[in-house]
């Protein structure tokens, strides 16, 4: 077992500079262009497995399992540890590369669109919650740590919700996302009603987080039981039912 | 959540002039290399509301959010004095509090005493967890090596760009400013660094034409903050400056003044160091 290695920040900022500029040549190279001198290591964590990750799909079944391999091969990881730039740049670039380059090459060929394409998926430029969930390889820890329950029977299943739709990473990007009580509640919420989010299960989801935001502007949510959550969510089971969401 | 710009569909005592009374906290924030200490007391003039969190019906809040670490946690408190231990390895960077008093339960015609007349004769329903009184928000920064937050460094860098002459250019969109210099203003700037008197040169030409640029365009967009690091420890830098923190961030005459603050008086160390430099000048090279 040896240290894990990261980018160094300046090698992370001259990579990040050229994609920007349109060069991409290097994410079709097989190998990464760093040499040593642009790695660190950080011996407190020690991760002793390889990790093979399937490469079907990055959301639905296979995503969740990847998030589950994934997790437990780095589960030492805290959270601090675990918003490091620097670690899950090393990650796409380097050790998960194949995986990146068979999932997340840029299809257009719009210059703009395929650096901004690159940027979002094997970096996280500049270290913020939403670059944590589109960093592929960082979006399957953080997507199973924010949503493992040790307490249900399948401590997994909000983590199976969560990788069901791509759109539930880009609403738990925001405060309401890193309210735990919340993500957990409003997850079992649809899982609970299976009937009503059958269909259109996208729009409804959108309009029950933007019915939550409002509610969350003048009631602190953080300080609600899931319980209490639910029952929140509940009032606008009608306007669900209705399509009201759509 | 912050509720300090927005209208709640009940009165809160804190927001503009809703009601009579005060809500304030003090806080001391220690961050350490294994926990962070946040110790808090406060003070509530009010009757209705203290008599609210005497029976129980309302609460004391610390909401504490930390965006890059998915952190968000509600500590609920009574005592006039209190403190909470969070360990680090849950922190990165920028930590965001606010304090609240909140509903415990449900309360029928919700009538605090101090009321604003423009209510009437109004009474409100009011539920579990909601906002009643408003303390104030503040954030503060979780650097392990707290000695690199006071470096220049952990939020600026100088490169060497890929043009060979020209001018300077300025990187805003990551978690450093970075500036890049043409090829050849960078292996200048490197043959000169270690002569002394020099680097404080770089100051006044490279660093502050830099940093101010960094500060506008960070308070006149409003976007960078919460988003990029290098924002979050300027304003951070700034909110605990004791000569920057009342200063207006939006008049764009103080920005000059932040930056200059920020950098330590660039130009006053400039002149002294031209002064430095010309005394070790021969006469013959004066004239």
């Amino acid at each position: 077992m040896s240290g894990q290695n990261l980018f160094k920040t300046k090698y992370i900022e001259k990579l990040a500079y050229k994609v920007v500029n349109g060069d991409l040549s290097s994410y079709y190279e097989k190998k990464s262009d760093h040499t040593k001198d642009d790695l660190l290591v950080n011996e407190n964590i020690q991760i002793d497995e390889k990790v093979n990750l399937k490469t079907m799909e990055i959301f639905g079944d296979t995503g969740f399992e990847n998030s589950r391999i994934f997790f437990e091969a780095y589960k030492s990881l805290t959270p601090e540890q675990a918003s490091d730039p620097r670690l899950w740049t090393y990650l796409t670039h380097v050790t998960f590369r194949k995986y990146m380059q068979k999932k997340r090459l840029p299809k257009t060929k719009e210059k703009k669109q395929a650096a901004q394409f690159i940027l979002q998926h094997w970096f996280v430029y500049p270290l913020n919650a939403k670059n944590l969930l589109r960093n592929d390889i960082s979006l399957l820890w953080w997507g199973l740590y924010i949503t493992y329950d040790p307490d249900k029977s399948n401590p997994y299943e909000l983590t199976k919700e969560l990788f069901s739709m791509q759109d539930y990473t880009r609403h738990f990007q925001g405060s309401l996302g890193r309210n735990r009580i919340f993500v957990h509640a409003f997850l079992e919420f649809v899982i609970e009603n299976k009937d009503i989010f059958s269909k259109f299960k996208e729009d409804k989801v959108r309009f029950l987080m933007r019915k939550s935001n409002q509610v969350g502007g003048y009631r602190n949510l953080s300080c609600l039981s899931k319980q209490e959550v639910k029952q929140t969510l509940s009032n606008y089971k009608e306007d669900l039912k209705k399509n009201k969401g759509r | 959540m912050k509720i300090s710009k927005i209208s709640l569909p009940h009165p809160v005592l804190g927001l503009r002039d809703d009601i009579e009374g005060v809500f304030s906290i003090e806080s001391h924030i220690v961050v350490g290399s294994e926990n962070v200490e946040i110790s808090i007391g406060y003070t509530l003039k009010n009757d209705t509301l203290s008599g609210l969190v005497d029976e129980n019906k309302a609460i004391l809040v610390m909401d504490t959010n930390c965006a890059n670490t998915f952190y968000r946690n509600a500590f609920k408190f009574k005592n006039k004095k209190k403190t909470f231990v969070i360990p680090v390895e849950y922190l990165r960077d920028k930590v965001e509090v606010s304090f609240f008093i909140i509903a415990e339960t449900t309360i029928e015609n919700y009538r605090p005493l101090g009321i604003n007349l423009d209510y009437g004769e109004k009474s409100f329903f009011v539920s579990s967890g909601d906002v009643l009184a408003y303390g104030g928000s503040g954030s503060f920064i979780v650097e392990k090596n707290w000695k690199r937050l006071k470096k220049l460094s952990s939020f600026m860098v100088i490169e060497k760009g890929d043009w060979k002459h020209g001018p300077a250019k300025y990187d805003l969109s990551g978690d450093r400013i970075i500036i890049r210099l043409s090829d050849e203003d960078y292996e200048r700037t490197k043959d000169y660094q270690n002569i002394p008197n020099i680097p404080n040169l770089f100051h006044s030409g490279i660093i502050y034409p830099a940093l101010l640029y960094a500060i506008s365009t960070m308070f006149s967009e409003k976007t960078f903050q919460g988003v990029n690091k290098w924002a979050d420890y300027l304003e951070e830098t700034i909110d605990n400056d004791l000569e920057l923190k009342d200063l207006d961030k939006e008049d764009s005459e103080n920005w000059p003044i932040m930056a200059q603050r920020i950098l330590d008086n660039p130009l006053n160390r400039t002149l002294s160091s031209i002064g430095l430099i010309i005394e070790n000048m021969s006469e013959e090279e004066l004239t």
